[in-house]
């Protein structure tokens, strides 16, 4: 698939999730793009990592209005800072630095506004990946709250490393890039966020 | 290995990140181990229900694009308007009010001009102290101003000997 026809719209969640992924000098030709202002190539990369992004920001926020909000000011950071991109990392680490870095603004926000813990959205219907019968699927969102809960309760570092592991499944080299610390931190911290997850889950008799 | 210290690699040999003597360390004590066997079954069922958590995301493209356009066309501040948004900040205020109180007294320090009396009273002074200098032998080497007549100390020191001469004489 070249790259410009990847720049033509694509609307719907189905053909979101079909989106190739690039191989690495087709990525680095859009870098180099968007580094010249070629707006263009900024939407093919947002249309690229799109899905992650936001699922990243989601995780982390567990609100979809937050996790919209934070994912849109994530690629506007992209935009605003390619310049200082030098392909030293990979640039989906850089990026989700970047979206991790905006979901801990909103927290901050949070935090100061002193709200109460955040409310599971429910705005945003479950779009179901496969077929599911409307009782599995009335389980399946009430667990995905208690998890969402569970997560939301666990210090913020355990739930980033969760969610980049565990959903996003990056290595522990790739997390160790997108929280700049060394590869015994990602192991230990991973397994203590682990551990606090089990025991989260098992205080809420899951 | 103890129980504890292997319970630590559980986590890595999970994602399949330990060496092949230390992972054969973890499969030998789980086969001993219930707790541990239990902790890893759990970290699996864990990480099954998290995966479910992906979800198709909104297309952000057009807003994000929407956005990009926004910045890049919104009106080109002129400098006074940047200069007074930025000197209005809460923030800067105090480092503004500083800053102009620093303007006003280096200002008045160089346009002010001293009165004739200051001048006299400097020049008086500077006159005598030249004059003490230079009728000093021991500091007229150390700075003779251009305008006072130089004393040469020879014609001085002669001056003194015909005078004490002419004294001891009577
Ligand atoms: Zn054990």
């Amino acid at each position: 698939m070249s790259v410009t026809s990847l720049s033509a719209d694509m609307e719907t969640y189905s053909e979101i999730i079909q989106v190739e992924e690039f191989d690495s000098q087709q990525e680095r030709e859009l870098i180099l793009r968007c580094q010249e202002r070629d707006t263009a190539a900024m939407g093919t990369l947002v249309v690229q990592y799109q899905h992650w992004v936001y699922n990243i920001a989601f995780g982390m926020l567990g609100h979809h209005e937050d996790a919209q909000d934070a994912a849109q000011d994530a690629f506007l950071s992209v935009w605003q800072n390619i310049d200082s991109f030098q392909f030293r990392s990979r640039f989906s680490t850089w990026l989700y630095r970047i979206v991790r870095n905006k979901c801990l603004n909103v927290i901050d926000q949070r935090k100061r506004r002193k709200t109460d813990p955040m409310e599971i959205d429910d705005s945003q219907p479950w779009v179901p990946l496969d077929t599911v019968t409307p009782e599995q699927e009335a389980l399946r969102t009430e667990q995905n709250e208690i998890l969402h809960a569970a997560l939301d309760r666990l210090k913020e570092s355990y739930r980033t490393i969760l969610i980049l592991r565990e959903l996003r499944e990056l290595s522990y080299e790739e997390i160790a890039e997108v929280l700049n610390c060394t590869l015994g931190r990602v192991k230990s911290r991973l397994h203590e966020a682990r551990k606090a997850l089990r025991a989260e889950l098992e205080r809420t008799d899951w | 290995m103890k129980h504890q210290r292997i319970q630590k690699h559980l986590s890595a040999y999970f994602d399949n990140e330990l060496t092949s003597v230390l992972r054969k360390k973890v499969e030998d004590h789980l086969r001993v181990c219930q707790e541990c066997t239990e902790m890893l079954e759990d970290f699996k069922v864990n990480r099954e229900r998290i995966a479910e958590l992906v979800h198709p995301a909104p297309s952000l493209k057009n807003a994000v694009l929407a956005k990009i356009r926004e910045t890049e066309n919104a009106p080109q501040e002129n400098f006074l308007s940047t200069l007074r948004r930025w000197v209005f900040r809460p923030i800067t205020v105090g480092a503004t009010a500083l800053s102009t109180v620093c303007l006003v007294v280096a200002l008045y320090f160089f346009t002010y001009t001293p009165s004739p009396q200051y001048d006299e009273l400097i020049d008086f002074y500077f006159g005598v102290h030249t004059q003490e200098v230079a009728n000093n032998p021991l500091k007229s080497n150390v700075a003779t101003p251009l305008n006072t007549p130089v004393t040469d100390t020879e014609d001085f020191g002669e001056e003194t000997d015909t005078l004490l001469d002419i004294f001891f004489q009577d």
